[in-house]
């Protein structure tokens, strides 16, 4: 995932004031989601949707 | 989720957190990073408890938590979430990440006065509303935070496998 893409999604739910604390977009900065999925769907990291990682599971969407 | 989550958990630094349904260990990694910020003092930092039912899934999290340099902050533990987890109760919060047809009683009585839950109630896929329970002086004031879709907790407070 480009690191682009994931700070291009923490913008966008700035803006639409999902994302309000400092500590929570500190974290989200700092904790990218591509590293905790499994390779065939890393590609998909700054998609706002879940995503599955085996067992009938799925890893949650950052927002949605 | 994670986002609208961890919102409505008003987390701090210092707080002791219980996670029913580790997952890939993510939301976890971001609680930590909130409630034990490598920039705060090491006996400040609070800690992350996060239970996982589906044992390959607790390792696959217990990997990616370590690799991300969380290891020493989560906690993955491999069992029934629907029970809570007793050993390191109370907890100042506690969050689900799965919909439970009603809040079991153990997540409610493992919570330390004072503290949040977060838990998303509801049927198998359907009308699941994210609910937030505030425990003050022993009662338990809950708030309707909008409708989510969430994977079932299964579990034996939870839906049956």
């Amino acid at each position: 995932m480009e690191k682009q893409a994931w700070e291009g999604l923490i913008q966008r739910l700035i803006r639409e004031g999902i994302l309000r604390s400092p500590r929570v977009i500190k974290a989200l900065r700092r904790v990218p989601r591509n590293s905790f999925l499994p390779e065939r769907v890393e590609a998909h990291a700054a998609m706002d949707s879940p995503l599955p990682i085996g067992f009938g599971q799925t890893i949650s969407a950052p927002l949605s | 989720m994670v986002c609208i989550m961890d919102e409505a958990l008003e987390l701090e630094v210092g707080h002791r957190v219980l996670e029913i349904g580790a997952g890939s260990g993510w939301h976890a990694s971001t609680i930590a990073e909130i409630v034990a910020p490598a920039g705060a003092k090491r006996e400040e930092w609070g800690h992350v408890y996060t239970v996982e039912r589906v044992p390959e899934l607790a390792e696959f999290a217990r990997r990616n938590v370590e690799r991300a340099g969380y290891g020493n902050r989560v906690a993955v533990i491999c069992g029934d979430g629907s029970l809570g987890h007793l050993e390191k109760a109370p907890y100042d919060r506690v969050l689900v990440t799965a919909a439970a047809p009603e809040i079991p009683k153990p997540l409610i009585e493992q919570l330390e006065n004072g503290g949040i839950l977060v838990i998303p109630v509801g049927g198998l896929h359907l009308y699941q509303t994210l609910v937030r329970v505030r425990k003050k002086d022993g009662k338990v004031f809950e708030e309707n935070l909008g409708g989510v879709a969430f994977v079932p907790l299964i579990g034996k407070l939870g839906f049956k496998p």
